[in-house]
């Protein structure tokens, strides 16, 4: 016995190398991850994970800036904002050096570079939105400030303020028909009169109204997005303007020669990304992590086109239309990225990582994506012709007859149906009550055969022992039947048929 | 005829032609590097981007190059290798001011190492490392280790930083290219 068991636990440890275990899979995976590294569509041009940059993907910015040929990065780096102090600072990038930065008053929401004259050489102005101004630098100096358009007051609130400032502070009237203004939803209140409904005490409303009685009234919104539209023509250099999304759910297109408003448009709610096309959804995947960021892939020189999503699981997906096509590998998560032209390469990804890491890879000059994908997506097999065989007379006889005898031959089935299941029952009821079943039920009692050679173990609550004498000499064997009867029925509760080990053979010495 | 070609040659009447390549990103100083080999009153003081590619003669220690100046455009580059199979030598350029890119140079001269054309031969690569004068250049000792030259294997290799606007390092470089080639040929000989 212990030499089997020996045998059984080696032979067992011996095949364990080849069952898909848990604890060697991620080995595989690790292989896997460096065989593909070599054959990776990347080239990983730059990782510093201490760069110490916080910014999102609308902040990021490729243009060249000083027109020399080599494209530069721009980011709004917002800093540590858990300071109490905002250092948000623009930082332009030369290769993979802060060639300038300049400080931002307040946090941005876009940074976007466009042109915005047909001078020569190409220099591009860069734009940042904030708060609800669009601020315009040309060669990274203050160069114009573009300031949202005022938005309509209710006259009521108007005059409620002009009182005030005419000296006929009444704090609760003013209190009072401020409320029923901001209940009534009409034109939303100006943030002075919000911030005087806030005030809990009549001191403190009272204070507020002389502090600020003689400020303007004014109501503006904040910009929510920004992208860049050009102007005439599709070229990259070309006059382009701004398009600006706000938070009270408008769009405008600015022009940016003279920056006036040459169209507005209203939007059901404040967008919050622009660049958004259709609704129609055309495929759905479910990714294994949360989406972290994602950016359009673009690489002109191949024509290819594909759009990368970066995932809480340190990786980003590569989809091709609804193939993925490629996936890279991130040592942390990636918070933003952007891809394009950087210094002289075409085809940059550059990274920011959630602990302000800055990564840059670029795509091979002989990458190829194949969309040989089966995971994702419905297979390619779904779009291909299935040589389906010509149709038999019998198969029309067929389904001829089942159209027409359909309820006749469902009425069939089902009776054979029934008539199987009672034929079931039947002989489970006749094996119960003859005790044929090595399980026994009673009402009152519940009986358990659990018989052991050559000891006869009986239920749970009592036991009792019998002797089996062999009562032969061959080297046969046979099977005992055991029956469980009680004193006063002949009819077994249960039965069992033990059989019996081999008659060991009379040895004569 | 073989035997006086060789004997033309021993006395230096005549010179041996040979086939070169110059390949390197684009940007990197390759059509400068040429200019500067070029005589005196046919430099050119105005470099653009080459297209295609465009061929340059010139002799050192007993030899008559032409050099194919290829672009190097990445549109233009799966054109290099159709020189690779009737080149002597290469002379591959690095840009040792552009760091983001070393990377995509290291991936192209992987590409030139494993091509069927290059892989077997004992063919003399010449590096340089150029733009040395500028600030944030890499040495050429900085420039060999990213691009893993001492893992170059069956060639005989060689860097020179250089700085192709007035020809530091490039006529040292040429003369090693120049004995290289004469030993591979007599090696080809044997």
């Amino acid at each position: 016995m212990r030499l089997n068991k020996e045998r059984g636990t080696s032979s067992k440890q011996s095949s364990q190398p080849d069952q898909p275990n848990s604890s060697v899979q991620p080995e595989n995976a690790e292989t896997k991850a460096t065989t593909t590294d070599s054959k990776s569509q990347w080239l990983s041009a730059h990782n510093d994970f201490v760069a110490g940059l916080n910014t999102v993907s609308s902040c990021m910015e490729l243009s060249d800036l000083w027109g020399d040929g080599s494209i530069n990065l721009i980011l709004a780096d917002y800093g540590n904002i858990l300071l109490p102090k905002l250092q948000v600072k623009l930082k332009v990038f030369k290769g993979f050096t802060v060639a300038k930065e300049s400080n931002l008053t307040d946090l941005p929401c876009a940074v976007v570079a466009c042109f915005m004259d047909n001078l020569q050489p190409r220099v591009p102005a860069l734009a940042v939105a904030s708060g609800s101004a669009v601020f315009v630098f040309k060669s990274l100096r203050p160069y114009y400030k573009f300031t949202l358009p005022q938005l309509e007051i209710h006259e009521v609130e108007k005059e409620v303020w002009a009182k005030a400032k005419e000296g006929n502070i009444d704090v609760r009237a003013m209190n009072g028909v401020l409320n029923e203004l901001n209940r009534s939803n009409t034109v939303p209140l100006t943030y002075k009169s919000l911030m005087f409904l806030r005030l809990a005490s009549r001191d403190e409303a009272l204070q507020f109204v002389e502090a600020f009685k003689n400020t303007e009234l004014k109501r503006q919104s904040s910009i929510t997005c920004m992208k860049k539209l050009n102007k005439t023509s599709a070229d990259e250099d070309a006059l382009s303007c701004l398009v600006v999304g706000t938070e009270d759910a408008k769009i405008y297109i600015i022009e940016s020669e003279a920056f006036t408003i040459l169209a507005t448009m209203k939007c059901p709610s404040p967008p919050a990304y622009l660049n958004v096309s259709g609704g129609k959804r055309y495929w759905k995947h479910s990714l294994p992590s949360i989406i972290t960021a994602m950016c359009l892939i673009d690489y002109r020189p191949k024509a290819f086109q594909a759009v990368a999503v970066a995932l809480g699981n340190n990786e980003i997906h590569l989809y091709k239309d609804k193939f993925l096509v490629d996936v890279i590998q991130v040592d942390d998560v990636v918070h933003a990225m952007r891809f394009g032209r950087f210094g002289r390469e075409d085809g940059t990804l550059i990274m920011i990582t959630k602990n302000g890491g800055l990564i840059v890879k670029i795509l091979k000059r002989t990458a190829t994506f194949e969309d040989t994908d089966v995971l994702h997506g419905p297979p390619k097999e779904q779009n291909m012709k299935i040589d389906v065989p010509k149709r038999t007379k019998l198969y029309v006889d067929q389904t001829l007859r089942e159209k027409e005898l359909a309820e006749t031959m469902y009425r069939v089935f089902q009776q054979d149906l029934i008539r199987l299941k009672f034929l079931a029952g039947k002989e489970f009821l006749k094996s119960i009550q003859s005790g044929l079943t090595p399980v026994a039920k009673t009402k009152t009692e519940t009986i358990r055969i659990n018989a052991e050679i050559p000891i006869l173990v009986n239920g749970m609550e009592y036991g009792f022992c019998t002797f089996v004498s062999c009562i032969t000499d061959k080297v046969i064997s046979d099977t005992v039947k055991v029956l469980v009867c009680r004193r006063d029925t002949n009819t077994p509760l249960l039965s069992a048929v033990i059989n019996m080990p081999v008659a060991e053979p009379i040895l004569n010495v | 005829m073989g035997l006086l070609d060789s004997f033309i040659c021993w006395l230096g009447l005549k010179r041996k032609e040979v086939n070169v390549i110059v390949i390197g990103l684009d940007n990197s100083g390759k059509s400068t590097l040429l200019n500067y080999l070029r005589p005196v009153e046919a430099q050119t003081h105005d470099i653009v981007p080459t297209v295609g590619f465009n061929t340059e003669n010139f002799r050192c220690k007993g030899l008559s190059f032409s050099a194919f100046d290829m672009s190097g455009q990445s549109r233009y580059r799966p054109l290099w290798e159709n020189y690779y199979r009737k080149t002597h030598g290469i002379i591959f350029v690095v840009d040792s001011s552009d760091r983001p890119r070393i990377v995509v140079a290291k991936d192209e001269l992987y590409q030139l190492l494993t091509h069927q054309d290059i892989r077997t031969r004992n063919i003399p690569i010449l590096f340089f490392a150029n733009k040395m004068d500028l600030r944030d250049s890499l040495s050429d000792v900085g420039v060999s280790s990213s691009l893993s030259l001492d893992e170059i294997e069956n060639k005989s290799w060689h860097i020179c930083s250089s700085n192709a606007l007035t020809g530091d390092g490039v006529q040292e470089g040429i003369e090693w290219l120049s004995s290289a080639i004469k030993a591979s040929l007599e090696q080809a000989k044997r």
